[in-house]
């Protein structure tokens, strides 16, 4: 970011990147509250079609056997790699040092934690009898019998758990110090409750050594958790011996569709954002444009892994995988397979041209397009594999149902609901890495 | 009203250059303790305050290995408390175990490293201290000497004529 923008009056300094960041916290008008209004009613008709499954049984879905793992678990994967730019924007682009991370990152971090939030409602609602979920945990229990650590499933548990542990962590550490500014520009129970959450912050140099200090180390655990958490998750596919799922290719294939999805939707997210609080100065349309190179990026390696999909299919000559590959391409789900390859590989190619990258509409567009494009994506390996596995006789096709459909949009409305209430609780954008990036005031001396 | 455990001033400052000097100017001084608040973290400063490194690294470090043993404890634990054959595999099967002794680590050593950040920072506090202001999240510089009472005035003096474009007496 520089200290000064094309489209905008004044140059940023200090005291303006406070005045406009403190101001995106201000009272809303009434289409914000009409807005969460809307989006908690979707999320409450959600809530009533899980609680119809839970009265009368999972039968009221479309999940039946041999397709036991339908929308629930697409839904759960889905949202899992939402979650996966957060880290990624926040954590790895801040070890590579990559500059336009700072005014993109608050988002995208809180775009992760809301996600596996709501990710991790979908192995509850796809447990026929969720009030026994805590079966999953390791604890110490009358018969003395632990989870069984050799199944995918459980690392799941740890892997998911532990990723939303280490994402809130990191959210709320990097909040801190804007937290004070907060609390040092309000007045009344605002100034109060900033000043809890800020938990006394300074700003001493002592504070800030171990804060930066801690902050990278953060950085650097977080890291990892971006390539295991997606790479385990595929790992719920890729351990057992379906065909379509038993490949070497899935870890790497799943992280970088994860990212693909999550960058679309912290798209999807920050452009609205941008408008809405006048945050053009801050979210620069070079930050955009760096985000869709990177969606070329990830739209390339999922295209090169479509295509060794179906290339390993043919290669290996086994005829349970060549069967399934061909009946995806050509079977019930063509449409689903086609769409996604448009959606994900095809799409994405357009921010090669300059005038698309720098479109916001093209951006939009193409930023839903992904997000369909990687719910089928998912749908396609899940519902294709166990409905068309080695015997005939157990074939079938898949077909949601209402509380699925109802789920669906209750959890987009929950996800949406909470970035809402983020976007208008907490700042936006680091208000304190904004102000690292612009030049410190100094005079002329042997320091400057 | 009891006697202050210490006496300390702070100098405002519009800019890092004229901090800096004046920075510079407290320790060779000699002042007892000196230290900056600023909205941004100041490396500069830090090079001339001197100081270790942040001990968060060992608190990292410590949860690491803690995690990476509470991983392996728990799985292999598990199965010798409870012995059960699944899928004919081996009851200690490392390569699954290893798996979640990594993911231990992890969140220890997140936790662990939040938790060193917490203790070395003095966090959190139910107040900020006393003499801070508003201004010093803000656009403005500090610096603040703990000193005698006998100097309180001298430093006072100081600190203005290195450009500060205020002094304040704070007790500490």
């Amino acid at each position: 970011m520089s200290g000064e923008t094309g489209t905008e009056r004044a140059p940023l300094d200090y005291t303006r990147v406070d005045v406009d960041l403190v101001r995106t916290m201000q009272p809303a008008r009434r289409l914000y509250y009409g807005a969460l209004v809307f989006l908690a009613a979707v999320a409450a008709w959600g809530a009533y079609a899980w609680s119809v499954q839970l009265r009368r049984g999972l039968g009221v879905a479309g999940i039946s056997w041999p397709v036991g793992w339908g929308f629930y678990i697409t839904l759960f994967v889905f949202w899992v790699g939402i979650a996966h730019s957060g880290t990624l924007i926040s954590a790895v682009l801040f070890l590579f040092r990559v500059r336009w991370r700072s005014s993109i990152y608050r988002s995208a971090e809180a775009v992760t934690v809301f996600a596996v939030m709501t990710a991790g409602l979908f192995p509850l609602i796809h447990l026929g009898r969720p009030w026994v979920a805590y079966w999953l945990m390791p604890y110490p229990q009358m018969g003395g019998l632990f989870p069984n650590f050799r199944s995918p499933l459980v690392w799941d548990v740890f892997a998911v758990s532990t990723y939303l542990t280490v994402s809130a962590l990191f959210f709320f550490t990097g909040m801190v110090p804007d937290l004070a500014i907060v609390r040092d520009r309000t007045i009344g129970w605002r100034s109060k409750f900033y000043g809890f959450l800020a938990q006394g912050w300074q700003g001493t140099n002592m504070q800030w050594k171990h804060y930066t200090a801690a902050y990278v180390f953060l950085a650097g655990l977080a890291t990892p958790l971006v390539i295991s958490v997606h790479s385990i998750v595929s790992w719920d596919f890729a351990m057992s011996i379906l065909p379509g799922w038993h490949t070497a290719i899935f870890p790497p294939y799943f992280v970088a569709g994860a990212i693909h999805s999550g960058l679309a939707m912290v798209m999807l997210l920050v452009i609205p954002m941008r408008r809405i609080f006048n945050l053009k100065p801050y979210i620069t349309a070079e930050h955009l444009a760096s985000m869709a190179k990177m969606l070329i990026f990830t739209g390339l390696v999922l295209g090169f892994a479509y295509g060794i999909e179906f290339f390993i299919a043919w290669y290996s000559n086994n005829p349970f995988e060549r069967e399934l590959f061909f009946y995806r391409a050509f079977g019930d789900y063509a449409w689903a397979l086609w769409l996604l390859v448009t959606c994900n590989v095809l799409a994405p190619a357009l921010f090669f041209f300059r005038r698309v990258r720098y479109s916001i509409r093209w951006m939009v567009g193409i930023a839903l397009l992904v997000n369909v494009g990687m719910f089928y994506e998912r749908f396609v390996i899940i519902v294709t594999s166990l409905g068309r596995s080695y015997d005939p006789f157990t074939w079938k096709v898949y077909a949601p149902r209402w509380p699925e459909i109802s789920i669906l949009a209750g959890s987009f409305a929950w996800f949406f609901l909470l970035f809402m209430v983020f976007a208008k609780i907490f700042p936006v954008v680091s208000m304190w890495e904004v102000k690292e990036l612009l030049p410190v005031p100094r005079k002329e001396s042997s320091h400057a | 009203m009891p006697d202050p455990a210490g006496h300390s001033v702070i100098g405002f400052y519009a800019d890092l250059t004229t901090l800096l000097d004046a920075l510079e100017l407290a320790k060779a001084q000699g002042c007892r303790e000196v230290r900056t608040i600023s909205p941004v973290p100041l490396p500069e400063a830090e090079q001339i305050l001197g100081g270790k490194p942040s001990p968060v690294r060992r608190f990292a470090l410590a949860g690491g290995l803690t995690g990476f043993l509470v991983g392996w404890a728990l799985t292999i634990g598990s199965v010798e408390h409870y012995p059960l054959i699944v899928g004919g595999k081996p009851l200690v099967s490392l390569t699954p175990f290893g798996v979640v002794a990594y993911i231990c680590t992890i969140l220890f050593g997140a936790l662990f490293t939040v938790v060193g950040m917490l203790i070395n920072a003095r966090l959190p506090k139910i107040q900020v201290g006393r003499g801070y202001d508003p201004r010093l999240t803000g656009n403005r510089f500090g610096l603040q000497v703990i000193c005698g009472q006998a100097e309180v005035e001298k430093i006072q003096e100081k600190l203005l004529g290195t450009g500060a474009e205020e002094v304040r007496y704070v007790e500490v």
